[in-house]
């Protein structure tokens, strides 16, 4: 070990503090038997960290420096990176790479889209931050709201959006009421993104059937953008919604919009209606046989309560299209988003890590079934 | 190479604990407190559970007193040593007011190393579990991985079982075999020594040790063939996940329903159970909020509700939960079963539930491996 990384190591050691990063080769911590370094020891490895406050971890047995360029590393990067370098780097990590902490994120805009659903347009405190924000369509943030808490939301917004991100949220629980209630300006705490997203890859070349049920669902609602906006990308575009009572409909003039965008079918059913309707009358499975799915070129993707969506891919099914092709967005309670708090477990599956995007075959198991 | 087994005389066991104050541990060891045993803050040997036992039966934990001179002739108490490293309750950060928002500061946790003594080779095994959940995944706990900074763990084989210890069966117990810096057999006389790392053999060297005999080293061997002997309940260690999931309406999950409270005494006690729920906890004048977390319960109410609908609402459902994560889909996640055999669940439970008895009558399975 240089000198210089040796001083690094002491100088930056001071009782009570939290050590950042690094991957070492483990043949140069070895070589620290014998120095200066007092203290405990775990597992054949000095530690380092010579003082009660440093923070290797037992686990993962590496030396610590500090790093600036590896703080603002995600911990998978991180692991990834040291792993990289061979089978003899590891990578540690502490307090500086504290995955809870949300960061201040403000409201550059606020649209109220129906009586109980809003979107907020924010945009990270930290300008770099905000710049090297990445997304996926179908992921999720936990957004914080002071002195209140946490709620799991997906973003809504275009993935190639560099400047904000937009979150379109329901007033459901106390959390949400009170993030309705925010003005442009004010403050919100951002963890994420989260999650896997919708299969916008894969599906390119594909026919893409959207299949929502219930109020405005935010999820397919970012699909349905990114395929816009990339219209040659993708095959036929056809979006089907259900709702209970046509007066449940919201985002009217949206569907009008998206009707009438190229090679776009909007399909809308109501089980019941009343005023003009000019759409289907019946439960939104019936929309499915009138979509003309081409199960060698489709991928469906949906979104709503549960109950419709497995009734919606049975039917899809039986069209042909095949289980790694029908795609649900799952909602479960979520406290932490780290695969850590255990709310939001699906049988083996952490809703929040695996998901919340799932293929039918994934989840095929435990679907419809009441207590998973 | 494996190193000869040393012997500690019963009378310098307090070298041991002094040792590790002098090198900066925080030294923690089983106690008696409040009619059980517990882990905590250690300074002196007087302090051990010296000829304290424990009875344990479902729904039963009584300790009794004699002259016996051991210190270790138990099987175990209400807690591994699992809230000393993820904590029952901890504050994880603070949001401050500004004048146009506010910040957001981590609330770091105390990092003074740990040393433990007398840990079970069970909750060795429920150990590398949680690591696997905390620091296992894309995302590390760091409030967690902070506690188990230069941990230290000395292990005590287990030479007395309780009547609802089945780590045999489970293969985590009762002689702990790997994870620990040190290991001790508890003898009359003192203690056969096994060091299991370089930290260990740092501690080891620090003591007044005599090499054991044949004679120590065959009683101490004995004695934890006879812990494990002694139990009678056990779990297929195979992967019950298909069979579980597979029977899913099994009439029983009705039937242990009937007798659940759903009160969660048993994924308190359990040394593997992580599910934690975060809270605020908001200063009077506003000015200040802690961001908390505290141990959830997959049978309490809040932990499978989502706006306007409850994902497990019955009792049946909730016990289902734990016992398909537990036994089945922990396999998925984690590579192994969820349950160690301490036997924690079944002494703990007010109404006694078995989990081994509810594991083979809805598996079907006799819990005796081929």
């Amino acid at each position: 070990m240089s000198r210089a990384m040796r001083e690094l190591i002491l100088g930056r050691v001071r009782p009570g503090a939290a050590v950042t990063f690094f991957c070492l080769p483990k043949r140069n911590v070895t070589k620290e038997k014998g120095t200066p370094f007092a203290g405990p020891h775990y597992g054949g490895f000095p530690a380092l960290l010579a003082k009660p406050g440093g923070c290797a971890t037992r686990a993962i047995r590496c030396a610590a420096t500090r790093s600036d360029s590896a703080r603002r590393l995600p911990p998978a990067r991180l692991r990834y990176s040291a792993a990289r370098r061979g089978p003899n780097y590891v990578a540690v990590f502490t307090m500086h790479t504290n995955p809870y902490l949300p960061h201040v994120a403000r409201i550059v805009e606020r649209r109220q889209d129906a009586p109980t659903i809003f979107t907020l347009r924010l945009a990270f405190e930290d300008a770099a931050m905000q710049r090297q924000y990445r997304f996926q369509p179908g992921q999720f943030n936990m957004l914080y709201l002071y002195g209140v808490g946490e709620v799991a939301i997906s973003i809504v917004s275009d993935p190639e959006e560099e400047t904000m991100f937009d979150h379109t949220i329901r007033v459901v629980g106390r959390v949400t009421e009170g993030l309705a209630k925010l003005a442009p300006g004010d403050r919100v705490g951002i963890r994420g993104p989260y999650g896997r997203g919708w299969p916008l890859a894969a599906a390119v070349g594909k026919n893409v059937l959207i299949v929502t049920g219930g109020l405005g669902c935010a999820p397919v609602v970012s699909v349905i953008r990114y395929v816009m906006r990339r219209r040659a990308d993708y095959g036929k575009l056809t979006i089907i919604q259900g709702v209970k009572h046509s007066a449940d409909l919201i985002y009217r003039l949206q569907y009008e919009d998206w009707a009438r965008a190229p090679d776009t079918t909007v399909l809308i059913a109501a089980n019941a209606s009343a005023g003009p309707w000019p759409w289907h009358v019946g439960p939104v499975t019936e929309l499915i046989t009138q979509a003309h799915v081409a199960p060698d070129s489709s991928v469906a993707m949906m979104c709503g309560p549960e109950g419709m969506m497995i009734a919606a891919a049975k039917i899809l099914l039986q069209h042909g299209l095949g289980e790694d092709r029908i795609y649900f967005s799952t909602e479960r309670n979520m406290h932490c988003a780290l695969g850590h708090c255990g709310h939001c477990q699906f049988g083996g599956k952490f809703v929040c890590r695996n998901g919340p995007v799932f293929d039918y075959s994934e989840i095929k198991e435990l679907l419809g079934i009441r207590g998973f | 190479m494996q190193a000869p087994a040393q012997f500690l005389a019963r009378s310098a066991l307090q070298s041991m604990i002094d040792a590790l104050a002098a090198r900066g541990y925080r030294v923690i060891g089983p106690q008696v407190r409040d009619g059980a045993i517990v882990y905590a803050d250690l300074a002196q040997v007087n302090d051990l559970p010296q000829g304290w036992r424990d009875a344990q039966e479902p729904s039963s934990y009584r300790l009794t007193h004699s002259d016996n001179v051991r210190c270790f002739a138990w099987a175990n108490g209400p807690q591994a040593i699992k809230p000393h490293l993820f904590a029952a309750q901890e504050p994880l950060w603070r949001a401050i007011q500004t004048d146009d928002g506010f910040r957001v500061e981590a609330v770091e946790p105390d990092v003074r190393p740990l040393a433990f003594i007398g840990v079970r080779a069970c909750d060795l095994s429920a150990l590398a579990l949680q690591d696997r959940v905390f620091l296992g995944g894309p995302f590390v706990d760091p409030y967690y991985a902070a506690r188990g900074t230069e941990m230290l763990l000395i292990a005590v084989h287990c030479s007395h079982a309780a009547a609802t210890c089945f780590c045999a069966s489970t293969g985590d117990g009762p002689r702990a075999g790997a994870g620990f810096d040190l290991a001790l057999s508890e003898l009359e006389e003192g203690f056969v020594l096994e060091v299991g790392s370089a930290a260990g053999r740092g501690i080891a060297a620090l003591l007044p040790l005599t090499v054991a005999s044949a004679q120590q080293i065959q009683a101490a061997q004995t004695q934890v063939e006879a812990a494990a002997q002694s139990q009678t309940r056990t779990l297929p260690s195979r992967n019950l996940r298909d069979l579980l999931f597979a029977n899913l309406d099994h009439p029983r999950w009705d039937d242990v329903a009937a007798r659940c409270l759903s009160c969660g005494n048993c994924t308190l006690v359990c040394p593997t159970c992580f599910c934690h729920a975060e809270s605020e906890v908001t200063a009077l004048n506003g000015k200040e909020t802690l961001h908390q977390r505290e141990w959830d319960s997959c049978f309490s109410a809040g932990h499978g509700y989502i706006h306007g609908f409850q994902v497990r609402p019955e009792t049946k459902h909730r016990y289902r939960q734990w016992l398909t994560h537990k036994l089945g889909s922990w396999h998925e996640q984690f590579g192994r079963s969820g349950c160690v055999g301490c036997g924690r669940c079944i002494a703990w439970c007010p109404v006694g539930i078995d989990l081994t008895e509810e594991a083979h009558a809805i598996t079907g399975e006799t819990g005796h491996d081929e």
